[in-house]
């Protein structure tokens, strides 16, 4: 894949960046009271994030 | 000029410029051989790093630490992988690495599936959720290691023999990618671990295994004693399946190897007879069977991800070329490495090289082509026993060797030398290509 000016995107850092700014904004959402985080929520949305990150990194790395 | 004998003779031994350089000893060392080859590499005296790990292991524990590190760190010295096998082992390693992070992808994500469900309240209950885990896991090796998996034969480093060729199923304890017995054994008995204990965690969870013991514990009698009463057929009936095995692979080996020499070696001295008025088609012929023969005794199979390596290119090139003009050209390449843009144009350099010594000092007896190729740099000297020639009386309108071969090599990155001798030494090409840190 490649970007602008025909770099080459790293996708990882595309995923994770992106990830990354959703969970920050759960977060902000928590923080502003529009969203309700408990360890119930927590659990599963940090162990998604982990997941794509992990699945990304391991299909791009692939030869 | 020096003679090719002089351009095999191994470089001297140079002080590390890097920590990856540096080797162990074993076979001059007292105990592992670490602190003599990292003295070696390093230019200093081994009793010094001895009296160094010596104090700091006395005086606070650390330099047994530091030792034992650098023992299981450190290669040993003279053992150094090819160029071909450490990428190759490089690439097996990576496509592990990859795996193991797509399998733990995937499991995050199911427990992110499995926890969601179980905070929305859906009927998800402990019973059936980790059993299933279990089994699934459990399954995936089993399965994997029974169908095999894809690529696995691709990422093997070693060249295959010549048995390889015949289409013989692999053995069930042993993989598609070549992995050890141990290996494989264990990966199917965690698998099956697995599933029993997913088996066992059910009928726990379900209230079932008190009952599900007594069961249990009269299949094992009834297993036992059919293992007992059919041990004896079954041990008969692996080893003549063993035994059949063994006799289709040698059958097959002959025939690949009558088939072979059909196809080729007859086929040329046929042709040979024929030419039998032709020294110079004779010889030809004949150099061209044994370097065939050669690799095919050798076993070296052909690259299936279609990369470019410098060996195999070369020979490819002085092939065409003795084919055209009926020149031999001995090529003799130690070590291999893969060839990018740079690499192509020092082949490129090369085979001008070689045109040049086939067109000019054919007469002369056989060119000789020798490449060094490591993780480093590769070099090729390509050397006739011509007339020679002054590089400075070539006319400017003459641009095979300032052009091709010289601006070629500095275009990329390299350089190119011509010794050539003007009285009738022969001239002899050298190119030279440092290669990127590899990692």
């Amino acid at each position: 894949m490649r970007g602008p000016g025909g770099r080459q995107i790293d996708r990882l850092s595309l995923v994770a960046g992106l990830v990354l700014v959703l969970f920050g904004v759960a977060l902000l959402l928590e923080r502003s009271g529009g969203l309700h985080l408990t360890f119930g929520t927590m659990a599963p949305l940090t162990s998604a994030v982990l997941g794509v990150i992990l699945l990304v990194t391991g299909l791009s790395r692939r030869e | 000029m020096s003679p090719m004998a002089d351009i095999a003779a191994p470089t001297p031994r140079r002080p590390a410029s890097s920590l990856r350089e540096l080797r162990r000893d074993p076979e001059h060392g007292i105990v592992a051989g670490v602190c003599e080859g990292i003295g070696r590499r390093l230019d200093l005296d081994p009793l010094l790093l001895r009296i160094v790990f010596g104090a700091t292991t006395f005086a606070s524990g650390l330099g047994v630490v530091a030792y034992l590190l650098a023992w299981w760190l450190l290669p040993v010295e003279g053992v150094e992988p090819s160029a071909a096998v450490a990428a190759a082992e490089q690439r097996s390693a990576r496509n592990r690495r990859a795996a193991l992070e797509v399998s733990f992808g995937v499991g995050f994500l199911v427990i992110a599936i499995l926890l969601t469900f179980r905070e929305l309240g859906l009927p998800f209950s402990d019973v059936l959720t980790w059993p299933l885990v279990l089994v699934a896991a459990g399954g995936a090796l089993i399965w994997r290691q029974s169908v095999g998996r894809p690529g696995a034969a691709g990422t093997a480093a070693v060249p295959a023999p010549v048995s390889a060729s015949a289409p013989v199923a692999p053995p069930l304890l042993q993989d598609a990618g070549g992995e050890s017995r141990p290996a494989v054994i264990s990966r199917i008995g965690i698998g099956v671990t697995l599933v029993v204990a997913a088996a066992i965690v059910f009928l726990q969870f379900s209230g079932a295994l008190a009952a599900a013991s007594d069961v249990a514990l009269a299949a094992l009698v009834v297993a036992i004693a059919l293992v007992v009463i059919f041990a004896p057929f079954f041990v008969r009936l692996l080893t003549s399946l063993s035994i059949e095995r063994a006799e289709r692979i040698r059958s097959q080996e002959r025939a690949e190897v009558a088939a072979h020499l059909h196809d080729s070696v007859l086929q040329t001295l046929a042709l040979m007879q024929k030419r039998a008025d032709d020294p110079r088609e004779v010889a030809a012929l004949a150099r061209r069977q044994e370097r065939e023969l050669r690799t095919w005794l050798n076993g070296v199979p052909a690259r299936a991800d279609g990369e470019r390596w410098l060996a195999p290119a070369l020979q490819a090139a002085a092939d065409e070329i003795e084919q055209a003009h009926g020149v031999a050209i001995d090529v003799v390449a130690v070590g291999d490495a893969p060839l990018d843009r740079d690499g192509e144009a020092l082949v490129a350099a090369a085979r001008e090289a070689m045109l040049n010594a086939a067109k000019f000092a054919g007469d002369a007896g056989a060119v000789a082509v020798y490449a060094e190729a490591g993780a480093e740099r590769m070099e090729v000297f390509v050397r006739d026993r011509g007339p020679g020639f002054d590089p400075a009386a070539v006319p400017g309108d003459r641009r095979g060797v300032r052009e091709s071969i010289v601006g070629r090599m500095e275009r990329h990155g390299g350089r190119a030398a011509i010794n050539a001798a003007p009285d009738g030494g022969g001239t002899e090409i050298e190119l030279v290509l440092e290669c990127g840190d590899p990692s």
